[in-house]
């Protein structure tokens, strides 16, 4: 018996070519429908986690699905923005608490979400190391960017431009790091959490600079008028907001005016949940959205496809068998002077009979396990796979 | 968690530099740390000053903090300890009106924030004399806003003590009586003050005076004062074209006095004099005063004109 088991194990590993294509073949028989499955359900349930746990999303009004990916992932597509008036306005009826969200800008890769203080209280986010953002330019990262990018408090972060070629666009800003959040393993780990108005300066609408009125702004003064002060191209603005510049930090208009992504509104109960809805239930500028709803809409689509992929997968792993019957049968025909001999130098048909089968089990052994470590490992990476394809 | 928050709170204390004695305000000693723990932050003297007597014996009032500002309040930009203090206050009262320019450039929670000119908000003077500039395509714009000495005219400072009574009344509302009690106290003594600032501004009789600063708009307004202002630092001495204004200025309001936030330099001082201007101090205990609190402050202040009227012999009716 045990020498069959050898002579199996051997066969197959001097039939290495064949073999490997066998076990790969069996391999991702095996793994494409429990990968697909697990990836599905794991998704489905991160996803409806962070939805349900945002009651109510308000934003302009257009695709539900971009104005929640972007408000809970900050996808990098962004909705179209909406007024901060809309924020003020809304907080007004103190029918909930409410977060305003920015999240248009990036900085090395990791998207910029300017927010309130609430935000971090909301989603329970604790600061690991350093302190909470305090000033206007400072920032707390999320722990993978931390570590992506070796960031701790202290070392600072620059904005991406938009775009590379707009020269006359709006300036990156240094971000001075307060703090590093906890790892929560969500979209937050892989962000950068400024202030709101932070997100403004980074968009051009408040700025530093010298003091026009001051006799250090001379070279930079166009024309000086009583109550009119015109500066050339050559007034610098601050690139970095410092405690000695940032007095000189200002913004330009009414910030009711200023852009917002969404803002996440948190009802005390149902009742004042109905009141806001029914606020914007007719509004052809404006949208208040349950995450929770609009994920499950997009969750019965993918569980449908999933359905056809794995019905799909089926068909697929059913004419695997048929091949590899196949194989094993012409295999069997091809071999049978090594049976024959085997017979002749003293093998029972028993004997033969362990024999292939201990190579069918070594194969189908050495799959089954090379799939079950293939699904481990992509459910262990699900989360990180789903969170790039949401943020892209 | 509590403990950690005492803790907490004791630390910022200790590093604001902030010791008990610093919250004693007109002899009466502001409570610290209230047993139910909770922390109301003020952005200025005037409103620490009218929490704490507001809050004064009433075991259950909540702690009242004034952090350690150097200079006027006004260009106060809070350092790190401060934002976590501003962050960890229950509340955070303000002046308003535009006061707290640092608003706009930290990060607070916005539900803590109590702006105690906010009933009063048509009452408001706004500034008129900002200067607009203009720099890229996005236009001309200028960074004005309202008047915020608001507490020189004691009336509406009589109106933000009342939105910090119903503060206070919010955190110990079984202290309601004590503190509505120690605000009728409060509301006697402003009250007495403007009687007493207006009796000696009366005197002026329409006559013109010069303000050193645009920071007297509420006091002027008050009591209808024939008044000017300039733009003059007393810790810095004024330029030429900054005297040549001022001759400009005194032939069309000859003025013989000038009302400074402090005492100006000597030099300027003695200038002025050659030009027949008394300089006469009058604080605006925008932040905490050296000696006295508030009313001490300001009593001061009364003393002070009132010499200088009897000395510019503006006799009395």
């Amino acid at each position: 018996m045990g020498n069959a088991l050898f002579l199996g194990w051997r066969y197959l590993t001097h039939h290495r070519f064949k073999s490997s294509i066998l076990i790969a073949s069996i391999t991702l028989m095996l793994f494409l429908p429990a990968a697909t499955r697990l990836l599905v359900d794991d998704s489905a349930s991160a996803l409806t986690a962070r939805a349900n746990q945002t009651p109510l999303v308000l934003g302009a009004h257009g695709s539900e699905l971009e104005l929640v990916l972007s408000t809970l992932y900050f996808h990098a597509e962004s909705p179209a923005p909406i007024e901060n008036q809309t924020y003020v306005e809304v907080e007004a009826t103190g029918l909930a608490d409410f977060i305003p969200i920015h999240s248009r800008f990036r900085a090395q890769g990791a998207p910029i979400v300017g927010t309130s203080l609430q935000y971090f209280d909301f989603r329970g986010l604790n600061i690991a190391d350093g302190r909470q953002m305090g000033l206007l330019g400072e920032c707390v990262i999320g722990a993978n960017v931390a570590a992506r990018l070796g960031l701790g408090p202290g070392d600072s972060i620059i904005s991406s431009p938009e775009t590379v070629f707009d020269i006359a666009g709006v300036y990156p800003l240094k971000m001075i790091v307060a703090g590093v959040l906890e790892a929560g393993g969500t979209a937050d780990d892989d962000a950068v959490f400024v202030d709101v108005r932070t997100t403004w300066i980074i968009q051009g609408l408040g700025h530093g600079h010298t003091d026009l009125a001051a006799a250090e702004a001379g070279a930079a003064v166009l024309s000086r008028r009583d109550d009119m002060i015109t500066a050339n191209a050559s007034l610098t603005q601050y690139a970095e907001i410092t405690p000695d510049n940032i007095g000189a930090f200002h913004f330009h208009g009414s910030d009711n005016s200023f852009p917002l992504t969404s803002v996440i509104a948190i009802p005390p109960d149902q009742k004042n949940a109905a009141l806001l809805r029914g606020r914007y239930h007719n509004s052809d500028l404006l949208q208040l959205v349950v995450p929770g709803n609009v994920l499950d809409d997009l969750l019965e689509t993918v569980f449908a496809v999933q359905n056809y992929v794995i019905i799909g997968l089926a068909i697929l792993s059913f004419a695997t068998i048929a091949v590899i019957t196949l194989v094993f049968l012409l295999s069997q025909q091809l071999r049978k002077g090594e049976f024959h001999t085997l017979r002749r130098i003293g093998a029972t048909r028993g004997y033969v009979l362990v024999l292939i089968a201990s190579e069918l089990g070594f194969v189908f052994l050495i799959s089954c396990l090379s799939a079950a470590a293939l699904t481990i490992v992509t459910r262990f990476y699900a989360m990180r796979i789903l969170q790039t394809f949401l943020t892209l | 968690m509590i403990f950690l928050r005492t803790l907490f709170i004791a630390v910022v204390l200790l590093t604001a530099g902030c010791d008990r004695e610093e919250h004693r305000a007109g002899g009466a000693t502001a409570v610290v740390l209230s047993p139910e723990n909770v922390l109301i932050v003020t952005s200025n003297y005037p409103l620490y000053f009218f929490a704490s007597r507001i809050a004064a014996s009433v075991d259950d009032a909540p702690g009242i903090i004034l952090p350690d500002i150097h200079g006027d309040p006004a260009f106060w930009i809070p350092s790190a300890e401060q934002i976590q203090l501003l962050q960890s206050a229950d509340k955070v009262l303000l002046n308003g009106a535009g006061a707290e320019s640092w608003l706009n450039l930290v990060t607070i929670d916005r539900r803590l924030l109590i702006d105690t000119s906010l009933n009063i908000a048509d009452q408001l003077i706004p500034l008129d004399d900002s200067v607009q500039h203009q720099h890229g395509p996005q236009g001309e714009h200028s960074h004005q806003g309202d008047a915020f000495t608001i507490w020189l005219d004691p009336r509406l400072a009589v109106a933000q003590a009342h939105a910090v009574t119903d503060a206070l009344i919010e955190f110990a509302p079984t202290a309601e009586y004590q503190f509505r009690n120690n605000m009728a106290k409060l509301e006697q003594e402003l009250m007495a003050l403007d009687a007493q600032v207006a009796e000696v501004m009366a005197k002026l009789e329409g006559r013109p005076v010069l303000f050193s600063h645009p920071v007297y708009q509420y006091l002027q307004r008050r009591h209808n004062i024939n008044g000017r202002s300039l733009h003059w630092e007393p810790d810095q001495e004024p330029g030429t074209s900054a005297w040549i204004a001022l001759q400009q200025t005194l032939a069309t309001h000859p003025a013989t006095i000038m009302i400074w936030e402090d005492l100006p330099l000597q030099t300027t001082n003695h200038k002025l004099a050659e030009a027949g201007i008394l300089s006469v101090p009058f604080h605006t205990a925008a932040n905490r005063p050296q000696e006295g609190d508030y009313l001490d402050v300001m009593g001061a202040n009364v003393e002070r004109v009132a010499a200088a009227l009897q000395e510019r012999s503006y006799s009395e009716k």
